[in-house]
C-alpha cells in the first residue's frame, strides 16, 4: 500500500548520521541542531501524485516483464532484479514491444494495446486492431528473414502448418502473460489512495473552475455590444459561456481574444501558422453566434488550421474581406471591450488558482504554522503553487532566524535525494540565514547563463557531491528514504547538476575536503579560499560556469557525434584551463603552507 | 501535414516532448509512445490558448534552489519559439502544467 502523508521530521535521524558521516563527528551538533530547528512544509499536489502513480506502474510493468522474459527463456542476465527505476535497453525494449504491446503490455486496456491478447476470443475491439496486433507478434516470431504477412495474406496464412505451430507458442506466452496482469491489476490495488486523491482533487479544482468561469460569463455579458448579446440569447447558457469564453479553463484565452488588433494582421495571417490559427478561433466564434459563412469558410475549424493545406493564401485575404462587411462587424467586439474581458478573465483565473491552493488540505495544514499572516501566506501559496523544493529563509516564535523547507513528492525516484540535498542546504544555512559558497554572493548573475547567479553553479554541484556521498551511506546499511531500493533511482549524478560538472569539481574535494565542508558549513568562503587563493578559487568558478552552459546546452550528444565542434573545442580548452587552475591551486598551496599530503589531482582531471 | 516539428517542454529533471513526424510520439519522461494526429491538433490548439500572452523570460533568483522549465515549439523550416524562466512564471503557468498532463493521461489511457 502506497500512501501519501510522510512526516519529513521522522526521516532527520538518519540524514543526521548520514551527514555527520560525511562532514565529520565535529559538525553533528551543528548538523542536529539546524536540521531539529528547521521547518519542514510538505506539499501533496496532485499533478506530482499523477506522475508518481504513472512512475510506480512503469517500475511494476518492468519487474513484471522481466519475469516474463524469464519464463519463456529469454536470457535476463543483464538487466537487474533488484531495481526497476531505469529504462530497458533498446533491444530489450523492442522484444516487449513486439510481445507485449505498448506500455510492456500492462495497461487499463491490455485488449487495445497488447498483440498477446488479440489472440483471446473474448476480445471486442474492432477486427483490424485484432489483426493489426496479431501481425505485429506474428512477423516478430517468425523473424526478419521471412517475408512479411500482412492483412492481404494473413487469412491464407492462418491456414498453413506454421501458423498452427505459431500458435503454440503464442498460447504459451499468452498464459504467462495473462498470469502477470493479474499480478499487476492486484498490486494496482495499492495504488488506490493516490488515485483517489488525484480524482477527487481533480474535481473539486473542476468544480471550482467552473463556478469561477459562470461568474465570469455573466460579468462579461455586460461589456458586449447589444448585437453579440441579442445572439448570445439565442443560445442555451452553456452554449454562450463556452462561445465567449471557450471549452478550456480560465488560464486559456477566450474566443474573443482572437479579435485583438495584433490577431487581424493580413501579412501576418499570410506567412504564420499562429495567425492563421486565430482566424480558425475567429471563425468558430462567428460561426457559432449564427452568422451565415461563405463557403470557403464552412469547413474550417481552429484545429484544422495547423494544418498547411487549410486556408489558402486567397482564402484568408477573402476572409479579412468578408469580416469588413458591417452585417459581420458587428459581431466583432472592440479592442476595449476586448481589453476589458482580458483583464475579467486573468483576475477570476487568479482569485480560482488561489482559492483552490488555499482550500486544499495540505496548504491548510501548512498554515497551521504561521497563523493567519498574509505575508507568509502568500509565500506559502506560490511556492506550492509553482511546485518548488527549496528553502527559504524566516523566523522561529524566538525571532532565531530558521531555514523553511518547502517538499513534494516533485520526482519519482528521487524523493530521498531531493529532500538529502535541502537537508544539506539546511545545514549550510547559519545564523544570520546565509548559505554555503554563496553567503552574501547572492546578487550577482552567472556570466554564461543570466537565470543563474554567479556562485550557484558551484555551491549546487557541491552539495549535490555531498548529497550523493550522504544518500550513498545511508543505501550501503539498507536504508532508503521514502522509497524502496525497487524504484529508487539508483544512479542520480546528472541530477539537478551536471556529471561533467561534479567530476571538475572532484579534485578540488578530494584535496581540500576539509576546507571545503568548514566553508560550507560555516558560510564562509574564506576558509577555503584562504588556502587555494581567491583568483584560482574564482576561476575556477568562472571554468565552472562555462562548462555547466556548455553542458546545458547539448556538450553530451555533441562530444559523440563531432569532436571538432566549436563546443566540444571550447570544453576541452575549458578543461585545460581547469587542469592549470589546479596546478595553480597547488603552487599557491605549496608556496603558503608546504607540501599537499594527496597528489591525485592531475590524475583525475587528465582522465577527460 | 503539420505546421509544427516538435514541441519540447522541461522542467527540472522531467520532460515532455511531442515529435511530429511521420509518426508522431510523445516522450513523456523517456516513455515513448505514438500519438494521432487528431490528438496533436486538439492540443496544439489549447497551447496556442496558454501561451498566446506570454513573455519568452521569466527570472526570480531569490531562490537557493532553482527551478528551470522552459518550452520550445520548433517550425518545420527551423525556426522556433522558445519560452523559459526560473522560479518564475507566466500567470497560467498551471493551465499548461494541467493540459500537459491531461495529454498524457488521453495519451496513456485510451
Amino acid at each position: 500500500m502506497y500512501n501519501i502523508d510522510i512526516d519529513l521530521k521522522d526521516l532527520l535521524p538518519p540524514v543526521i548520521e548520514a551527514y555527520s558521516h560525511v562532514f565529520g563527528e565535529e559538525y553533528r551538533s551543528i548538523i542536529t541542531e539546524r536540521l531539529n530547528k528547521a521547518l519542514l512544509l510538505y506539499y501533496v499536489d496532485p499533478k506530482n501524485i499523477n506522475d508518481y502513480v504513472q512512475y510506480l506502474e512503469r517500475c511494476k510493468a518492468r519487474e513484471l516483464s522481466i519475469r516474463f522474459l524469464e519464463q519463456i527463456g529469454e536470457d535476463t542476465s543483464k538487466l537487474r532484479k533488484d531495481n526497476f527505476a531505469k529504462s530497458f535497453d533498446i533491444d530489450t525494449q523492442k522484444k516487449l514491444m513486439n510481445i507485449y504491446g505498448d506500455f510492456l503490455g500492462f495497461t487499463s486496456d491490455a485488449d487495445t494495446f497488447s498483440p498477446l491478447r488479440a489472440f483471446d476470443s473474448n476480445n471486442k475491439k474492432p477486427k483490424p486492431w485484432l489483426i493489426s496486433n496479431m501481425l505485429t507478434i506474428i512477423n516478430y516470431l517468425r523473424g526478419k528473414d521471412k517475408d512479411e504477412i500482412n492483412e492481404n495474406n494473413f487469412e491464407e496464412f492462418t491456414n498453413t502448418d506454421e501458423f498452427k505451430e505459431l500458435m503454440k507458442t503464442i498460447y504459451e506466452y499468452k498464459k504467462i502473460y495473462e498470469s502477470l496482469l493479474k499480478e499487476y491489476n492486484g498490486w494496482k490495488k495499492d495504488l488506490s489512495e493516490l488515485e483517489n486523491y488525484i480524482t477527487d482533487e481533480k474535481k473539486r479544482k473542476e468544480m471550482l473552475f467552473l463556478k469561477k468561469k459562470k461568474q465570469l460569463y455573466l460579468k462579461v455579458y455586460n461589456f458586449l455590444p447589444e448585437a453579440i448579446r441579442k445572439a448570445l440569447d439565442e443560445l442555451p447558457f452553456v452554449e454562450q459561456i463556452k462561445l465567449i469564453l471557450g471549452e478550456n479553463d480560465l488560464g486559456s484565452d477566450s474566443n474573443i481574444e482572437f479579435f485583438l488588433k495584433k490577431n487581424m494582421n493580413i501579412s501576418k495571417s499570410l506567412s504564420n501558422t499562429f495567425y492563421k490559427v486565430n482566424i480558425g478561433y475567429q471563425i468558430e466564434y462567428l460561426r457559432g453566434l449564427g452568422v451565415k459563412l461563405p463557403k470557403f469558410l464552412q469547413d474550417v475549424t481552429a484545429e484544422s488550421c495547423w494544418e498547411k493545406h487549410v486556408l489558402s493564401k486567397e482564402d484568408i485575404i477573402n476572409y479579412f474581406e468578408f469580416i469588413r462587411q458591417e452585417d459581420i462587424k458587428k459581431y466583432i467586439p472592440t479592442s476595449s471591450v476586448i481589453t476589458t474581458v482580458i483583464k475579467a478573465r486573468k483576475r477570476m483565473y487568479q482569485e480560482a488558482i488561489k482559492e483552490y491552493y488555499e482550500t486544499r488540505d495540505d496548504f491548510c495544514d501548512i498554515m497551521n504554522h504561521f497563523g493567519s499572516d498574509p505575508y507568509n501566506k502568500e509565500v506559502n501559496y506560490s511556492t506550492i503553487k509553482d511546485n518548488l523544493i527549496c528553502i527559504i529563509g524566516g523566523y522561529d516564535d524566538k525571532g532565531d532566524c530558521i531555514s523553511i523547507m518547502f517538499f513534494g513528492m516533485r520526482d519519482p525516484g528521487l524523493l530521498a535525494h531531493d529532500f538529502i540535498h535541502e537537508c544539506g542546504h539546511v545545514i549550510e544555512h547559519n545564523e544570520k540565514g546565509i548559505g554555503g559558497f554563496e553567503a552574501d554572493k547572492t546578487t550577482t548573475k552567472n556570466p554564461y547563463d543570466g537565470r543563474r547567479r554567479e556562485y550557484e553553479v558551484f555551491n549546487e554541484t557541491i552539495n549535490d557531491i555531498f548529497t550523493m556521498e550522504a544518500n550513498q551511506y545511508l543505501q550501503d546499511q539498507g536504508i532508503y528514504l521514502m522509497e524502496p531500493k525497487e524504484v529508487t533511482n539508483l544512479d542520480p549524478s546528472s541530477v539537478n547538476t551536471n556529471n561533467i560538472v561534479k567530476d571538475l569539481l572532484t579534485p578540488l574535494i578530494v584535496k581540500f575536503r576539509k576546507q571545503v565542508i568548514k566553508a560550507k558549513i560555516t558560510a564562509t568562503p574564506s576558509e577555503l579560499t584562504d588556502y587555494i587563493g581567491i583568483n584560482n578559487y574564482n576561476e575556477l568558478v568562472d571554468a565552472i560556469n562555462k562548462v555547466d552552459h556548455l553542458a546545458n546546452n547539448g556538450l553530451s550528444a555533441t562530444l559523440k557525434a563531432d569532436r571538432n565542434h566549436p563546443m566540444v573545442k571550447e570544453f576541452f580548452e575549458q578543461v585545460k584551463r581547469v587542469e592549470q587552475i589546479y596546478f595553480n591551486i597547488n603552487e599557491y598551496y605549496q608556496s603558503h603552507f608546504g607540501n599537499i599530503s594527496s597528489n591525485n589531482t592531475e590524475e583525475v582531471v587528465k582522465s577527460f | 501535414m503539420i505546421e509544427v516539428k516538435s514541441i519540447i517542454y522541461t522542467r527540472n529533471n522531467k520532460s515532455f516532448i511531442i515529435d511530429i513526424n511521420e509518426k508522431p510520439t510523445l516522450n513523456y519522461n523517456g516513455l515513448i509512445t505514438s500519438i494521432k494526429e487528431k490528438q496533436i491538433l486538439k492540443y496544439l490548439s489549447s497551447l496556442y490558448r496558454i501561451i498566446g500572452s506570454w513573455e519568452h523570460k521569466y527570472i526570480n533568483n531569490n531562490y537557493v534552489d532553482g527551478d528551470n522549465w522552459s518550452l520550445v515549439i520548433t517550425y518545420p523550416d527551423g525556426s522556433k519559439d522558445e519560452y523559459s524562466g526560473r522560479n518564475s512564471y507566466p500567470y497560467n503557468f498551471e493551465s499548461l502544467e494541467e493540459l500537459n498532463h491531461n495529454f498524457v493521461d488521453e495519451v496513456l489511457n485510451v
